[in-house]
């Protein structure tokens, strides 16, 4: 492959990975306000008995709309990140005469691991991407899952509900004064829960949020590809 | 001997209608993927640009006060540039900071942009932190000094009976400045806090010296050494940049600055404002880097001797591009 043609196709993995780690974070950025929406709802109609129950709350009622929406988002975000890169390069391979070469019929791809790609002149385009080893395009959502779950979920949750006491005292006195203790022990966790929910899937100072995890999924097939781009003469 | 120049208006239908699309400096069919032209700037671009002190971002900005238009003649010359430039789809002016083609901007042009780069870090003295103690700066100062000697070299040259030894001579200088420079640009890049401003006087100081080194060496009608160095430099310069994205880098850049507690929104503003572009800038600079050794090729394939074609385009007083059909091409026949 030609410098020039090789430096194409680089080209266009670099715009792809950049725009993918940009929508990424813009998806999540945008994503996270319905996440925030549903937790709400959830705790508007937490009652008393919820907040006295601690952490079986969480389990119940957070955690499976928190994973529900981190799959589908990450879901989201790779499949269309796969589907881009599959347009990768389309065309490119019948492009790599040099000048004063006229295209033949026969002319072949020869890649580093062997495989030899034959490329009419006339025929369609080989997308690059289609000669890479699936093990470096395919970007797996239970991959970054598996490492977030790895790294931040479940472990630190909110430890949440720390008026319980309050409330546990407030019990014995009923009336409005149990139903503002609940009032601030909800307010409470709210906090906690946006603090830590922002932190995990959208702080990107956080190396293991959901956002930098599936960044990185990106960064790895990229430079994975500019590897293999790199391989082949 | 005559150079066969094409003028740009007469591929602009066929870039117009996406039969052709530009590659760096190169023009290519784009169902063929052959080359159909070379791009190349004249002694128009620099002439135009000279008085430039900050190279503006988008080829439109040049009407726009970036450039002081002092008579009729630069204002036709620079609407003419800016039209070339937008029909080449060209979206940033990262070209000038490499040149279209072989450079052409000549040695003094160089070495003035060069003190301008060095006048520049100079200024962030005050935003520096450990790393530019005296030490380094003293050190910064003697690779600029080097470079500018260089340049100087290569702009007595032709003064030289012979001036070639004296252009080889220059250019094999320059090679330790652009090698010292990239490593601080590497370095800096590296950091968890980037200073933007730094990164973006190193690189271009970088740019300035592997682009002087080529047109040294077509000026010594070395062109073998030329096309060696063009597609060299162009490769370093693609992996410069290309393991950092923008995201990171904007984090990084952003880290350094103030607290380096930023918003989502200020981080996204920053990355529009400064990073994107600047890394768009760079994606051309490197685009017309690395295609300028194809060029190079083709003179050699068509005898025309560097030295002869430097003059020829250096002359060229009305056109600000002009295009050097690919031999393949029935033009260029």
């Amino acid at each position: 492959m030609k410098t020039v043609d090789r430096l194409a196709l680089r080209k266009q993995l670099i715009e792809w990975r950049d725009r993918q780690c940009q929508a990424t974070e813009e998806h999540f950025a945008r994503s996270f306000v319905l996440l925030w929406d549903e937790v709400e709802q959830a705790l508007e109609t937490m009652r008393v008995a919820d907040v006295l129950s601690g952490e079986r709350y969480t389990e119940r009622e957070i955690i499976p709309i928190w994973e529900r929406w981190a799959k589908n988002e990450t879901g989201v975000v790779l499949a269309e990140a796969q589907r881009e890169l599959s347009k990768i390069s389309q065309g490119s391979i019948e492009t790599t005469g040099s000048e004063g070469q006229v295209p033949s019929p026969d002319r072949r791809t020869v890649l580093a691991d062997g495989a030899i790609v034959a490329t009419a002149s006339t025929g369609a385009g080989v997308a690059f991407v289609t000669l890479l080893p699936a093990s470096v395009t395919t970007m797996s959502t239970g991959g970054v899952l598996g490492l977030f779950g790895t790294t931040t979920a479940v472990i630190a949750w909110p430890a949440a509900l720390g008026l319980f006491a309050v409330v546990g005292a407030a019990a014995a006195l009923g009336g409005s004064r149990l139903l503002n203790a609940r009032e601030r022990a909800v307010r409470h966790y709210k906090v906690q829960l946006r603090a830590w929910m922002k932190r995990s899937a959208i702080d990107s100072e956080n190396p293991d949020s959901l956002v930098n995890l599936t960044q990185a999924e990106i960064r790895r097939v990229a430079a994975a590809s500019l590897q293999h781009l790199d391989a082949v003469r | 001997m005559s150079i066969p120049f094409d003028v740009p208006r007469q591929f602009a239908a066929g870039l117009a209608d996406g039969s052709l699309v530009r590659f760096g400096a190169l023009l290519k069919d784009s169902g063929t993927g052959q080359v159909v032209a070379h791009l190349q700037e004249t002694g128009v671009v620099p002439r135009l640009l000279s008085g430039v002190s900050r190279l503006p971002l988008a080829p439109t900005e040049l009407l726009s006060g970036a450039v002081a238009i002092d008579n009729n003649l630069k204002l036709r010359q620079l609407t003419s540039l800016v039209q070339t430039l937008q029909s080449l789809q060209y979206a940033t002016m990262g070209i000038a900071l490499v040149g279209v083609g072989v450079s052409v901007a000549g040695f003094a042009l160089m070495n003035r942009r060069l003190k301008g780069i060095e006048g520049e870090i100079s200024n962030l003295k005050t935003l520096m932190e450990k790393q530019f103690r005296e030490l380094h700066l003293r050190e910064l100062r003697a690779r600029f000094a080097l470079a500018s000697t260089c340049l100087e070299r290569a702009e007595n040259a032709h003064r030289f009976r012979e001036p070639a030894p004296e252009l080889r001579g220059a250019a094999e200088r320059l090679a330790e400045s652009s090698g010292f420079f990239k490593a601080e640009v590497k370095f800096a890049l590296k950091e968890e806090r980037v200073n933007m401003e730094l990164v973006r006087s190193f690189t271009y100081a970088m740019l300035l010296c592997d682009t002087t080194r080529v047109e040294c060496l077509v000026e010594a009608n070395e062109m073998d050494a030329a096309m060696c160095v063009a597609e060299c430099s162009g490769a370093d310069w693609v992996g410069l940049f290309d393991e950092i994205d923008a995201v990171t880098l904007t984090r990084r850049v952003s880290a350094a600055t103030g607290d380096g507690q930023h918003s989502y929104s200020e981080l996204r503003e920053l990355r529009l404002r400064l990073i994107e572009p600047f890394l768009q800038l760079m994606n051309e600079a490197t685009e017309a880097g690395i295609t300028r050794a194809a060029l190079i090729q083709s003179l050699v394939d068509r005898g025309i001797e560097g030295s002869e074609y430097l003059q020829r385009v250096r002359k060229e007083e009305k056109e600000p591009i002009l295009m050097l059909p690919a031999l393949t091409h029935p033009a260029g026949r």
